[in-house]
């Protein structure tokens, strides 16, 4: 007996006193897992979609530039590329450093800066670091990821953000018809008049894609403009008829991408959340980079590339949606044609042209094109948590139309917005693959 | 003084169900006791719930009536989903169940409203029971049983014409057409999503011509006339509204104007204003509630009508559902935005503000809202309201039953705890109905408010010393003397628990019952005004069952008489406009009254007498003062008022020397300053072409002042607005010379980058030319900085330079300055200086003939939003007066001294630009007063370990921000807002007299006074209007005329000096022929000139 007890003891002491060190791998998956984290916490916290792509970008770039300290990759680093970005310090050990470890912490740490719900975020990191805590490299891994995410943190701080909080919001003047005005059910407050105001990476001025004027407005029966909402109103009507199963719904639905969709039931009132626009193409390249067999480097090169991309589209949008403030088809179809008509989505709170989710259709397309050619074929299983059905597309280039397509299907767009935000998206995509190498 | 009271309120104390102290006023009695087991249950039914049904938690209503008549009142409750109830009184509060056995039951599946009426003339209250619900296999039809005399009931809706199938609230039996029978008001509820509407205006669409199916129609509302027995629908041609777009929960009759003839008020749920139908005495109503109303509630509930001051007109109370406590308001509440609001006025829905509203009854039927003043504007989700003399004071008091069994609006369920249900089910896979994450609702039973009349149009929260404080969902309520032991006992249907039975336990006070017997087709006296005089008081009682929330209250009229054995006489005016007198009427007594025509008279419903026309009122003929688009909050997101609504100003003089003043008027932000005479002729003259060209300045103050002793009146102009992006020079001080024939020169232009609110002339130095002080009011586009105000100084010619650092350099810290006037307060014989603004005390600043030095006086800790000050000699002792324009106690913030409002200015996110946070003090602490949506659109990190609004909720300003953001905040504070005179007492003390009520219901912007026959008035006028929703308005304001005798203000009311508008300036003057004038300037209006004649 008494032997026994000894025995247990020491079995105890070598586990829990003199634990060996292990040799532990990160994986892409952990990447990947850390992303879906930060993006369930967005999704919880209500960001918008151009808030979200710049919580999504600087964690990405954060976790690119730690593996691009791992000269075998022969990756580039952003400094000297985005001309505000300066080099991240170097590790001083840096044999004692897993980069990919570190990616991820900084990925993390990076996240939990830019999110609100830190506690979800710091319940998940220690999960993480429980297992990897065991390897020899924890400590200087997480020493450096503290120095990089600092860095990168700081750096973040000065993209004009927070000074486009206070800065004014969009006013209604209701002299003007064609102006955006605050749409149904919620009447929110147009969201970020200002983002055209925020700093860009690579583009030299959010404006630098302007895109054709939008489609001048008139409610004449004869105008093009008009004709253009009657496209919208017509559309919806045949897709009701359909039916819920019918494909244009199906596609209106699954781009939804709203990250704040509300329902009214008299004094009740509840939001149902999804991910954003951004959110849908980062997660699309979880499930390509998969498919393709990305290492950890490549997987990390591949995020900070899309969400920088994504990152600019939303700029670029934004920029033109608040120079041409157009109303949504919404407002003028219950002004002049039908006033009881709804669109099959809910009209999002920001002005109508250009499309964002074509432009950013258009721009991660491009982007994701360049990082696994044209012909990819996938199968986006992204909005299966939100209760929507699987599709699959032949190229990015494919599913960038049909996310374009489905703003019409959706009746929250003109067709103008679609198509000319879809060549704005394309634009900024390739400008941004030919100003960045990575 | 109110203050406000936000300590542990009723709605937050969760720890128990009840808390009542011993011996209580009203005591619940148990249902053991009583045998009333009534429960109105609720159960969600997968086909039928809170998703499916809008109403499914309104509850269900009461109706006492003695349907036996032994002279012991009974009680009918409906139920939603159970059975509807009649309870037999036995006396000695013992009640038997008779429901089966008098067959009331009821056949359908959701009953709301009840009215117990005598619907066959026979002298036996029938029963009308209204039904709702929409639900399969049901009509819905509302049912009518006819008292058979032996404890039975018929069910005969349908013979009568009465089986209503609409989605029915409540009923209200009434005569409309005095043709001596009674007609009915159906209030009807659609089915129609309110968010499919897009705030579209279909008022005038009646219910048949909506383009839906019938089933979600509801019916719309109905008036149904009584020939001959049966009712027949005439609300087309009576002029009644029956669109779907009126979500009525509450119907209530009164005559408002003391015509004779019945008016309406109809509380509509959200969406659709009220209305106020006045009965045009020809069978048709005029829905009029824009002209007699400035505001009302948003989602109005039942409401009542009652006259709470004893003046013989009737008041109007609806309920709403704005939370009195800190945590509750920032977890279920979430205001419109501004944007939204005015889009909803552009439309037609009127200024509706969340929160209960009190009109209060001019004695014309025109009503001023006073809730907020009153202290009874906040008393959560809130259905039932009955006005009521709850302690035999003579004063009617106010009980008001709450709750809703799940906190639809929890602003945590809406961004979160919904999603996640939702979340759960799209990965599980299962598609179970949305209606699984009702279970996920929070639900709060809260306490019943109960307000004590103060018998100065304010009430007290008595809740708890009455017994009322039991944490519960209740709805409809009626009272009654149950016990016939002279007080009115109280019975509340509550959801899910027992109903309340409430004996009134009073004690010590006199009372009187009335028992009315009128005749046929009115046997039971609806519509029958009973009016005692005690003393001065005029205590009124109606006989109109039908009140409150789906309920119906006695038939017996109950005078509680305070300590008074007596009543002088009692006037019984019966419904046929036939009177009779009864003198000396004993207290303490149930008096039985029967019409009987050889005792009775013609009652003379004279019309309201319109006022003296003590003024002639001439609109000038000039073009409107009219503001452009700017909305300010779009530039400062936290702030809760707009600076750039403050003119016109106006100045007085004469400017061609004529012998006859002229007026001036500033022009709004693109609008020329305009010139008019007394007459109200407009005299601006073609060679005037500096107002065209200075038309791009905002003109906010000016004055008159021949600056260069050239013997004409030069002018000194100061501009405002609160463009932040605004060129400088666009705020300048502009110096104007007159060339001695009215034309106008620009001389100086001064650089005064703010906003400027008041420019005084006077020659301060005592050198012989005037000096200028310039007051200013904020930093454009930077509300809560001080701008710099100034002391300006004449050289002689009308040139001026800056002196305020050498001889006012105490005027660093004068704050939001709004006006000052050259006074001496000292008596020196020079004129010293008083300036007062927003968020701060009224400052003295003392002239000693070379500088003005700061004066402190007991005023110091009276600080305030000040917008006017005055000196007058009201009590004629040669020591002038100081009249203090303050913003009133009718307003959303109620600081005072131990509960200061507070504003903390800092860069609180350092983004370089600064946030204005203001908060109120709760238990010590500084509460922000801004939900968490409005900070964190600003500041979005606040969100940062506050993702809940619970949490939120929780977090002082320190905590939000930390300590030393805090304390490096410049911080401003409020401890004042009535109105008030200082009297001077010692050279550096004042005696306070506050203002009258009336002054204190709105913000005063201007003061003057005037002498009419030989007394002196103070002229007091303002209203401001543009705030944030959750601000409401200040509107209750029509100018004051208020004398001061023996010590006591009062209010000089039979004139015609009445303003609509927002009064901006008021100047005075008197013309050769002993006329005196009275110029207002109204905010984005024309000017008015009142003229009288000595």
């Amino acid at each position: 007996m008494k032997t026994l007890k000894y025995l247990i003891l020491l079995f105890i002491a070598v586990f829990l006193g003199c634990e060996p060190k292990q040799n532990i791998e990160v994986t892409p998956d952990d990447y990947h897992s850390a992303l879906d984290k930060l993006t369930e916490i967005m999704v919880y916290d209500i960001f918008s979609p151009p808030v979200a792509s710049r919580v999504y970008v600087y964690p990405s770039i954060a976790a690119y530039e730690i593996v691009v300290q791992d000269t075998t990759n022969n990756y580039n680093s952003l400094s000297g590329q985005i001309e505000h970005f300066s080099a991240i310090p170097k590790a001083k050990n840096l044999s004692e450093v897993n980069l990919n470890m570190a990616s991820v912490m900084a990925y993390l740490n990076v996240g939990e800066e830019l999110i609100f719900s830190t506690q979800k975020i710091k319940t998940y990191r220690d999960s993480v670091y429980k297992k990897w805590s065991k390897s020899s490299k924890f400590n200087s891994s997480l020493d450096y990821a503290n120095k990089v995410s600092e860095h990168i943190i700081e750096w973040s701080k000065q993209d004009n953000y927070a000074q486009t909080r206070t800065m004014p919001k969009f006013s209604i003047n209701t002299e003007d018809p064609s102006r955006w005005v605050p749409t149904p059910p919620d009447y929110m407050d147009g969201i970020e008049p200002n983002w055209m105001k925020m700093r860009t990476f690579v583009l030299d001025s959010a404006s630098q894609f302007k895109p054709e004027k939008p489609t001048p407005f008139s409610i004449e029966k004869d105008s093009q403009f008009y004709k253009e909402v009657m496209q919208v109103y017509n559309t919806v009507n045949k897709a009701r008829e359909l039916g819920d199963k019918s494909e244009m719904i199906e596609i209106a639905q699954f781009w939804d991408c709203n990250p704040y969709v509300s329902t009214h039931k008299g004094h009740m009132m509840f939001a149902t959340k999804k991910i954003t626009p951004g959110a849908h193409w980062i997660l699309i390249n979880k499930i390509t980079s998969q498919k393709a067999g990305f290492n950890f480097a490549e997987t990390a090169r591949s995020y900070a590339y899309l969400t920088i991309g994504v990152y600019e589209a939303f700029i670029s949008v934004w920029d033109e949606k608040y120079r041409s403030n157009l109303i949504r088809p919404e407002t003028v179809i219950n002004r002049y044609i039908d006033e009881q008509w709804t669109p099959i989505l809910q009209t999002p709170p920001f002005p109508e042209y250009t499309s964002g989710h074509s432009v950013v259709s258009g721009a991660a397309s491009e982007v994701m094109t360049d990082i696994y050619g044209d012909d990819f074929y996938f199968e986006d299983t992204t909005e299966v948590p939100y209760g929507l059905p699987v599709r699959s597309f032949n190229s990015f280039r494919e599913a960038g139309k049909e996310a374009m397509m489905s703003r019409l299907y959706g009746g929250i767009h003109y067709m103008p917005a679609n198509k000319n935000g879809l060549k704005q998206g394309q634009k900024v995509g390739q400008y941004v693959i030919k100003n960045i190498n990575l | 003084m109110l203050s406000c009271q936000d300590k542990n309120t009723t709605a937050e104390k969760t720890n128990s169900k009840q808390n009542i102290p011993e011996n209580p006023v009203f005591e619940l009695l148990s249902s053991q006791q009583t045998g009333i087991d009534f429960v109105n249950t609720i159960q969600n039914k997968e086909d039928f719930n809170i998703f499916r049904y809008r109403n499914f938690y309104n509850g269900g209503g009461v109706g006492i009536g003695d349907i036996n008549n032994d002279g012991l009142e009974d009680i009918y409750f409906t139920a939603n989903q159970g059975q509807n109830k009649l309870y037999l009184n036995k006396g000695n509060f013992q009640f038997e169940d008779i429901t089966k056995k008098a067959k009331v039951a009821g056949s359908k599946a959701w009953s709301t409203g009840v009215a117990f009426v005598d619907i066959n003339q026979d002298g036996l209250l029938d029963i009308y029971v209204c039904n709702a619900g929409n639900q399969k296999g049901d009509d819905q039809k509302n049912e009518l049983f006819i008292n058979q005399g032996d404890l039975t009931f018929k069910e005969e809706a349908q013979q009568y014409g009465l089986d209503e199938s609409g989605f029915t609230t409540h009923a209200a039996f009434f005569d409309y057409d005095n043709d001596g029978d009674l007609d009915v008001y159906i209030l009807n509820n659609s089915f129609i999503p309110v968010s499919s509407l897009s705030f579209n205006n279909k008022r005038e669409l009646r219910a048949k011509d909506w383009n839906l199916p019938e089933d979600v129609k509801g019916g719309g509302d109905k008036l149904l006339e009584n020939r001959d027995g049966k009712f027949v629908d005439v609300s087309e041609k009576a002029g009644i509204y029956g669109s779907l777009i009126g979500f009525g929960l509450g119907v209530t009759v009164g005559d408002v104007n003391h015509d004779g003839y019945k008016d309406l008020y109809i509380s509509n749920d959200f969406y659709e204003r009220d209305y106020l139908y006045v009965n045009q005495g020809n069978g048709t109503f005029k829905e009029d509630i824009m002209n007699r109303s400035e505001h009302t509630s948003l989602s109005s509930m039942g409401a009542d009508m009652a006259d709470i001051n004893n003046d013989g007109h009737y008041e109007i109370f609806s309920t709403d559902m704005l939370p009195e406590g800190d945590a509750r308001l920032k977890t279920t509440t979430n205001f419109e935005n501004y944007d939204l609001q005015q889009l909803k006025i552009s439309r037609g829905f009127y200024n509706q503000f969340m929160q209960n509203a009190l009109q209060f009854n001019d004695g014309t039927g025109h009503f001023k809202e006073i809730a907020l003043f009153s202290g009874v504007a906040k008393t959560d989700w809130s259905w039932g309201a009955l006005l009521f003399d709850m302690n035999n004071d003579s004063y009617k008091d106010l009980y008001v039953s709450n709750g809703i069994k799940q906190d639809l609006t929890n602003q945590d369920f809406i961004d979160f705890f919904a999603d996640e249900v939702y979340q759960k089910m799209a990965i599980s896979g299962k598609k179970t109905a949305q209606d699984s994450i009702i279970n996920i609702m929070p639900s709060h039973p809260i306490s019943n408010y109960a307000f004590i009349n103060q018998g100065d149009l304010t009430f007290k929260n008595k809740t708890y010393d009455l017994g009322f404080d039991i944490k519960s969902f209740s709805n409809g309520a009626a009272y009654a003397d149950l016990d016939q032991d002279g007080d009115l006992d109280l019975v509340v249907n509550n959801i899910d628990s027992e109903a309340f039975v409430f004996q009134n336990n009073s004690e010590d006070k006199n009372y009187l019952n009335l028992n009315l017997k009128f005749k046929t087709p009115n046997v039971f006296g609806i519509g029958t005004l009973v009016n005692a005089f005690v003393d001065n008081q005029i205590i009124s009682n109606e006989v109109m069952p039908t009140r409150g929330f789906q309920s119906s209250v006695t038939y017996q009229l109950h005078f509680g008489l305070g300590d008074k054995q007596n009543i002088d006489s009692l006037h019984v005016i019966w419904p046929n406009a036939k009177f009779q007198t009864l003198k000396n009427i004993k207290a303490n007594q149930n008096l039985n009254v029967s019409y009987d025509s050889l005792k009775t008279s013609d009652y003379n419903y004279s019309k309201p007498q319109s006022n003296s026309k003590l003024f002639d009122i001439v609109k000038p003929e000039i073009k409107s003062h009219k503001e452009d688009f700017y909305v300010d909050f779009d530039h400062e997101g936290l702030i809760f008022k707009m600076q750039s609504r403050e003119g016109p100003t106006i100045s007085l003089g004469d400017i061609n020397g004529d012998g006859r003043d002229d007026v001036f008027m500033g022009g709004a932000k693109g609008q020329a300053a305009q010139l008019f005479n007394l007459k109200g002729e407009n005299i601006s003259s073609e060679n005037q072409r500096l107002f065209n060209e200075m038309s791009k300045y905002e003109d906010t103050a000016s004055v008159f002042a021949d600056i260069d002793n050239d013997g004409d009146l030069d002018l000194i102009l100061g501009a405002g607005g609160n463009f932040k992006d605004e060129t400088k020079q666009l705020y300048n001080i502009r110096i104007l010379k007159n060339n001695g024939q009215g034309i106008f020169e620009l001389f100086q232009s001064l650089p005064n980058p703010y906003n400027t609110s008041v420019i005084q002339a006077y020659d301060f130095d005592q050198d012989g030319d005037e000096d200028l002080f310039i007051g200013n009011f904020s930093v454009p586009g930077t509300y809560g900085i001080d701008p710099k105000s100034k002391l300006l100084e004449n050289d002689g010619n009308g040139e001026f330079t800056d002196i305020t650092e050498q001889k006012a350099y105490d005027f660093k810290d004068l704050g939001m300055v709004k006006d000052a006037i050259w006074h001496d307060f000292n008596n020196d014989g020079i004129d010293d200086l008083v300036v007062v603004g927003e968020w701060m005390h009224p400052m003295f600043f003392k002239n000693n003939g070379r500088r003005l030095e700061q004066f402190d006086t007991n005023l110091n800790p009276y600080k305030g939003l000040f917008n006017a000050v005055m000196a007058l000699d009201l009590n004629k002792d040669g020591q002038k007066e100081l009249v203090f324009g303050n913003y009133g106690q009718n307003f959303k913030l109620q600081p005072s001294l131990n509960q200061p409002a507070k504003l903390f200015i800092n860069d609180f996110d350092d983004n370089g630009t600064i946030e204005q946070i203001i908060t109120r003090s709760i238990n010590g602490k500084d509460k922000p007063y801004q939900l968490k949506r409005e900070l964190a659109n600003q500041i979005p990190n606040i969100k940062k370990d506050n993702m809940s609004y619970k949490k939120f909720a929780e977090q002082s300003i320190a905590d939000l921000f930390g300590k030393d953001k805090v304390n490096q905040a410049i911080t401003k504070e409020l401890t004042e807002l009535a109105s008030f005179v200082a009297f001077k007492t010692s050279a550096n003390e004042y005696n306070i007299k506050y203002l009258p009520q009336e002054a204190q219901w709105s913000s005063i912007h201007a003061l003057n006074s005037i002498e009419i026959d030989d007394d002196a008035f103070i002229l007091a006028a303002g209203n401001f209007y543009h705030f944030k929703p959750q601000f409401a308005r200040l509107d209750a304001s029509h100018g004051h005329l208020i004398g001061f005798k023996q010590d006591n203000f009062y209010l000089k009311k039979d004139t015609n000096f009445k303003i609509n508008g927002e009064v901006r300036s008021l100047k005075t003057t008197t013309d050769k022929n002993n006329n005196h004038f009275i110029l207002v300037g109204r905010n984005n209006d024309k000017p008015l000139i009142f003229r009288y004649e000595e």
